[in-house]
């Protein structure tokens, strides 16, 4: 993060992407436009977390997620979204960053938002009547050299697929009779977490779009965008807008958004079943 | 006497081993290729050790120029460590909320930076910094041994000249008499031990660091375990580097 880029380099990775022919634009790392970085995943490897993955890109950068669940007495005085967003906990930590960084509030924020989202209305989380599943998501980046927000989503949502719950034997229904709810010592069964997938896209001019762009992309874009996709219900709000540089940066051309969230739509697919 | 029965009398420890014996010992290497990267600032290797369930990842910056002036030495390179350890790494959540390092995390940071300092060939790098960022990811007895092994390797990987191998044991003692190498946390937590690292799995001791009450008539026998251990962990350090380099030469080629 933070690459200073001299403004003749800056101008030329501007330059080999914004032509007339769309043909000829080619991006720096030589990627299609909306192809991602390579990725390696190691799912659950860490064995004393429920679950865990370890996301490494192209560029070197790591995320690292672990999921512990813990048990909470829910408390009848607090709203459903309130209620949840108690249950959901997301800790974000970069090395080199301090811990009221903006840029770490804004991303665990809108992880945080996502997981929610999905969450409401749902029964997902609950235990008993009265008590519920607490997760405590820690995020991990290491190595990091350009914006972490859709490799760590990437990672959130895998891991939230291989996080494994305790099973219960007593009942589910402890509202007249006091009772701790009482587990399987060591049998644990898969509760799949829905969670949106956040990609981020680069826009270059009226026509070209990029998704997951690389640092000297984000330096040299007009704006980006940051949109959710969720698997079946296709792209979900919020939409919003992100800039990385004083430079470059314009409006645009709001036919840009639909063209943007409908290449999401035909890849968001194939990039949660490779996970 | 502890409700553990930590060295029965045929000889076996609680997981399986006998008292001599090393915890598994795995490392690997994560380079990524990426040559077109224009922004790649830093070095990618990222070292990955698992010492029986200790999980540690480091990475080395460097040797880079400084990004602060006052930090040059004309003569030498400068050697910084930082020590991460994750919220996630016990069993039980750490629900401390800064992300401020403990004081046993800062004083390992400023032993494993002296000890390296004399490790590495400064003098090879004039006007530079090298940074090791260590990040512990699970955590079970012995970590400081695991820290200083993996800091080695990684050196090794990131091809940075050093003088020696430094390999690190940490050992234990039970009713007085027997010695246990290479602890779990449960042995860590309720007997008396120490780590020993050595250079070069030769006698010469680089850094003790002792825990607790600890019998001094028995420190001579405890300095002479922990020195054979040293050194066949030396072996398994070189045979697994080789092993990796020859996976990346394969690998590149």
């Amino acid at each position: 993060m933070n690459t200073l880029f001299s403004t003749t380099e800056k101008s030329f990775f501007r330059e080999s992407l914004i032509k007339e022919n769309i043909s000829e634009c080619l991006r720096s790392d030589g990627r299609d436009f909306q192809q991602l970085r390579t990725l390696e995943s190691y799912p659950s490897f860490l064995n004393n977390c429920n679950g865990s993955t370890r996301l490494v890109s192209q560029d070197g950068t790591e995320a690292i997620v672990s999921c512990k669940v813990q048990l909470l007495e829910n408390d009848y005085k607090l709203s459903e979204k309130n209620l949840l967003n108690k249950l959901v906990n997301i800790d974000l930590s970069i090395p080199d960053l301090d811990n009221g960084n903006k840029l770490l509030i804004q991303i665990e924020d809108s992880i945080k938002n996502n997981v929610v989202s999905q969450l409401l209305g749902t029964e997902t989380l609950k235990v008993t009547a009265k008590y519920s599943f607490q997760l405590f998501i820690d995020i991990l980046v290491i190595n990091c050299n350009s914006y972490p927000l859709g490799l760590i989503s990437l990672a959130v949502y895998a891991t939230l697929n291989n996080t494994l719950f305790p099973v219960l034997l007593s009942q589910d229904d402890d509202l007249l009779v006091e009772q701790v709810p009482q587990f399987h010592d060591h049998d644990l069964k898969l509760i799949k977490i829905p969670c949106p997938v956040t990609f981020v896209v680069a826009i270059f001019g009226e026509n070209l779009l990029l998704v997951d762009p690389s640092e000297e992309e984000l330096q040299t874009a007009d704006n980006c965008l940051i949109i959710n996709y969720v698997m079946g219900k296709k792209v979900v709000g919020p939409v919003r807008t992100i800039q990385f540089n004083d430079e470059y940066t314009k409006g645009f051309n709001p036919l840009v958004l639909s063209k943007a969230m409908k290449l999401i739509e035909s890849i968001g697919e194939e990039v949660l079943q490779a996970l | 006497m502890s409700r553990f029965e930590f060295f029965t009398s045929e000889g076996l420890r609680i997981d399986g081993r006998r008292s001599g014996e090393l915890k598994n010992f795995e490392s690997s290497i994560t380079t990524t290729s990426n040559f077109a990267n224009f922004s790649r600032s830093t070095s990618t290797n990222t070292t990955y050790l698992q010492m029986g369930q200790n999980k540690v990842l480091v990475t080395i910056n460097g040797p880079k120029e400084p990004t602060n002036r006052s930090k040059i030495d004309i003569t030498k390179a400068t050697l910084t460590t930082t020590i991460n350890i994750s919220k996630f790494s016990k069993v039980n959540r750490n629900t401390n909320k800064s992300n401020l390092p403990d004081k046993q995390t800062l004083e390992w940071e400023y032993e494993i930076t002296q000890l390296f300092s004399k490790i590495v060939v400064l003098e090879t790098y004039p006007k530079s910094t090298i940074s090791i960022n260590v990040t512990v990811l699970q955590q079970d007895g012995g970590l400081l041994s695991a820290i200083i092994n993996c800091i080695t390797t990684a050196l090794i990987n990131n091809s940075v000249q050093i003088y020696d191998i430094v390999t690190a044991v940490s050992v234990g003692i039970v009713d007085q008499k027997h010695f246990l190498l290479d602890l779990n946390h449960l042995e860590e937590q309720f007997l008396s031990s120490g780590t020993i690292a050595t250079i070069g799995g030769s006698d010469e001791v680089c850094l003790m660091r002792i825990r607790d009450k600890f019998p001094l008539d028995l420190i001579e026998e405890f300095v002479q375990v922990g020195v054979q251990g040293c050194s066949v962990l030396k072996h398994i350090i070189i045979n697994q580097v080789k092993d990796m380099n020859l996976n990346k030469l394969v690998e590149i080629q």
